[in-house]
């Protein structure tokens, strides 16, 4: 799968911190540092220095360890929980296309839903058992969680509603009757905050991170009326349940098909199980938040999914055992077995045959392959010039994940129109720049199209072969 | 006698029959000139129905302005590729069958295309007899600003294309096809199609190339037409 531009930009990132640039928050136009932070002893341990010696799959790594740590992450739910809707929940966190899919993005999704598990499962094993060590995790983790993405007011919204929600429906939830919980979600809190601002001062190395910080949340909510990324708000429902030109949307039917007798279940049982219930008022809360901002991208969905797969779960794990007897164990089976089948069929198409195609509803706005014959030209045409090399310049804006994918010459730059003052190997032009590019370098170029992404692209311009025409105007 | 010796001689003793030589010729070209119109498509509705692009490389020519040029062909050429069998390399498409590249349907919607596998891919089109061909027209896929990789256009009246091959189109400049590497432009898809002069080679079978696009590995055709005389 090819390199999105989302993780190119994150990995030019993590490749300054590598290569020895102190890392500090832009609060305008990135997310938070955790990612970064996660991610660099792992590639420091396995011998990366800078951005050139990084590979995607050592990116790629991250965020499968967040997805495997997800499931991990659900045993915190564990006693309100039967290891069969636990097992039920994990079939579709680890075969369902959207959690592959977006379990190889290096971005910061996968980090934040497993935070968002880390501090509802927490806070929910303190209110059952009443530990310190429980009101500690889940304050972490919410700290965690805001020094990760700026929709963690999402999330904690989210969960402060359902709360609410599901205490006026009755459900038996209370704070532990000891005289120091009060001091326990103190010191929760206090974990929160002290986690967030460690991790926006960049541990201590630039403290105007946090006052930062606080100024990103004005930059978020201008970000969440769309800048350009505007949908309807049945843009969720639409992506998860109509059929596309490459495949069957077996998970979203199937979490739909399951998740209705669960959420059922739940509400029964609303005045005797409150997990059930708060998992279902979160589900409902956080789709109709993601739903209702104009500004949305498909990789949002983990966020209701991953707890909507939980109440999926209910209802298969009922189901199975409901089905009493010898024939009751074989259609379990048959049930289970064509879940299986059709989930990975789903996810090899969209994971794996058609990863960066127009027609996946996971793919949005994808790298597409392309880029990568356009790399390896530039590396040909670099490879190719005798010494002295000239330098390949990159103009335009919409350029990303270039960067990215010419990472490995060591004569590129950016600018914003043609270098006057260089000698070039070749120019790559966005297509906004074309013709300015194309009139300034004037007549003997060979020029090339390729494609970045669905809709963008770029010009090439390189000297064209001995005997070869140059094609310029 | 040398020739030009020769034709002096002829011209100074039949002048009248040189003058009526000439005259004929001179009609028969303007008569022949008269034949020729502006070949009228039939074009579907733009739909670019993405994020706009500012594309301003029409088809990495000189930029166009205004409409298309008009490209003349004899009054009578029909398209003789209206609901001819056409065959593939890939005989199971992706998406579609190949019936639609001739079914004159050329609108850019789901369901109006025929997706071909990865990579290096022909569609051939069996025009039942040899004819004058003008012109040929093709629509890849046009919902969306992408170019199509290596496309080359061949004619031949064997349908195996082993023999008495003619190319009229070749933006193959790496030789992927293997084809020879080709000198025209790489172009960008709009709903107007491409219009390949056929300079009035006779042909059974028309073969059309191409190696993946900007935007997938993938290769789409949503309508050829083939112009010639009937």
């Amino acid at each position: 799968m090819p390199v999105h531009t989302d993780e190119a930009v994150n990995a030019s990132i993590l490749g300054g911190m590598l290569e020895g640039k102190r890392y500090e928050y832009d609060p305008v136009d990135r997310h938070g540092p955790t990612l970064y932070f996660a991610t660099y002893p792992l590639v420091r341990c396995l011998g990366v220095h800078s951005l050139a010696e990084l590979e995607a799959w050592e990116l790629r790594l991250v965020p499968a360890v967040f997805g495997t740590a997800l499931l991990a992450a659900l045993l915190l739910l564990r006693p309100g929980l039967t290891p069969g809707v636990l097992l039920a929940t994990s079939l579709w966190l680890g075969l369902g296309a959207p959690f592959v899919y977006y379990g190889r993005y290096w971005i910061h999704e996968t980090l934040f839903v497993l935070l968002t598990a880390m501090m509802i499962g927490a806070a929910w094993r303190y209110l059952r058992d009443g530990q310190r060590g429980s009101s500690i995790l889940a304050g972490a983790s919410a700290g965690a969680l805001l020094a990760t993405k700026e929709t963690a007011v999402v999330a904690l919204t989210g969960a402060f509603v359902s709360l609410v929600a599901v205490r006026l429906l009755g459900a038996p939830l209370a704070l532990p009757a000891r005289r120091s919980a009060a001091r326990d979600i103190s010191i929760g809190i206090a974990a929160a905050v002290a986690t967030a601002m460690l991790l926006f001062a960049s541990l201590g190395r630039n403290p105007h991170g946090v006052i930062d910080a606080l100024e990103s949340m004005g930059h978020a909510a201008a970000r969440a009326g769309g800048q350009g990324h505007e949908k309807t708000p049945l843009a969720y429902l639409q992506w998860l349940l109509v059929p596309g030109i490459r495949s069957v949307p077996w998970c979203g039917w199937t979490l739909a098909a399951f998740g209705i007798p669960g959420a059922v279940l739940a509400w029964r049982r609303r005045r005797t199980d409150s997990l059930p219930i708060f998992l279902l008022a979160y589900t409902a809360a956080a789709l109709c938040i993601y739903s209702a901002i104009p500004y949305k991208t498909p990789w949002l969905e983990l966020n209701f999914l991953t707890p909507g797969a939980v109440i999926a779960g209910i209802g298969l794990s009922s189901l199975c055992s409901s089905l009493a007897g010898s024939a009751g164990r074989a259609a379990s089976f048959v049930l289970l077995a064509g879940l299986v089948a059709v989930l990975a069929s789903e996810t090899r198409r969209l994971c794996f045959t058609y990863p960066s195609d127009p027609g996946n509803p996971l793919a949005y706005s994808p790298t597409v392959h392309d880029a990568e014959r356009l790399a390896a030209r530039v590396e040909g045409i670099v490879a190719g010039t005798p010494a002295p090399r000239g330098v390949v310049a990159v103009v335009g804006a919409d350029i990303w994940p270039l960067p990215w994918y010419l990472r490995h010459c060591r004569n590129v730059g950016y600018w914003d129109e043609v270098p006057s003052s260089r000698v070039l190997a070749a120019v790559v032009s966005s297509a906004a720049l074309y013709e300015k590019t194309a009139n300034t370098l004037g007549p003997g170029w060979k020029q090339e199209i390729y494609g970045l992404r669905p809709e963008v692209l770029v010009v090439l311009f390189c000297r064209p072969d001995p005997g070869e025409a140059p094609n310029t105007p | 006698m040398p020739i030009q010796t020769r034709f002096h001689s002829f011209a100074s003793r039949r002048p009248a029959l040189l003058v009526t030589a000439f005259l004929a010729l001179g009609l028969l070209t303007l008569a022949r000139a008269e034949d020729l119109v502006p070949l009228k498509l039939d074009l579907p509705k733009p739909m670019f129905v993405g994020t706009p692009v500012p594309v301003k490389l029409p088809n990495l020519e000189a930029p166009r302005s205004g409409r298309r040029p008009d490209f003349m062909a004899p009054k009578d050429a029909t398209n003789l590729a209206l609901n001819k069998k056409v065959t593939s390399s890939d005989m199971e498409p992706v998406l579609g069958d190949l019936t639609l590249i001739t079914d004159g349907e050329k609108a850019g919607d789901e369901g109006n295309y025929v997706e071909l596998g990865k990579g290096k891919q022909w569609v051939q089109i069996d025009l039942g007899k040899s004819s004058k061909l003008y012109a040929v027209v093709v629509w890849h896929f046009h919902s969306q600003a992408r170019a199509y990789k290596a496309v080359a256009v061949q004619v031949s009246d064997d349908p195996e294309f082993s023999k008495g091959v003619v190319t009229l189109f070749n933006s193959d400049d790496q030789n992927v096809l293997g084809l020879g590497k080709g000198t025209d432009p790489t172009y960008i898809e709009t709903y107007e199609g491409r219009i390949i002069d056929a300079k009035g080679n006779s042909a059974r079978y028309v073969r059309l190339y191409s190696a993946g696009n900007t935007t997938s590995e993938m290769n789409h055709y949503i309508e050829v037409e083939v112009y010639g005389s009937p």
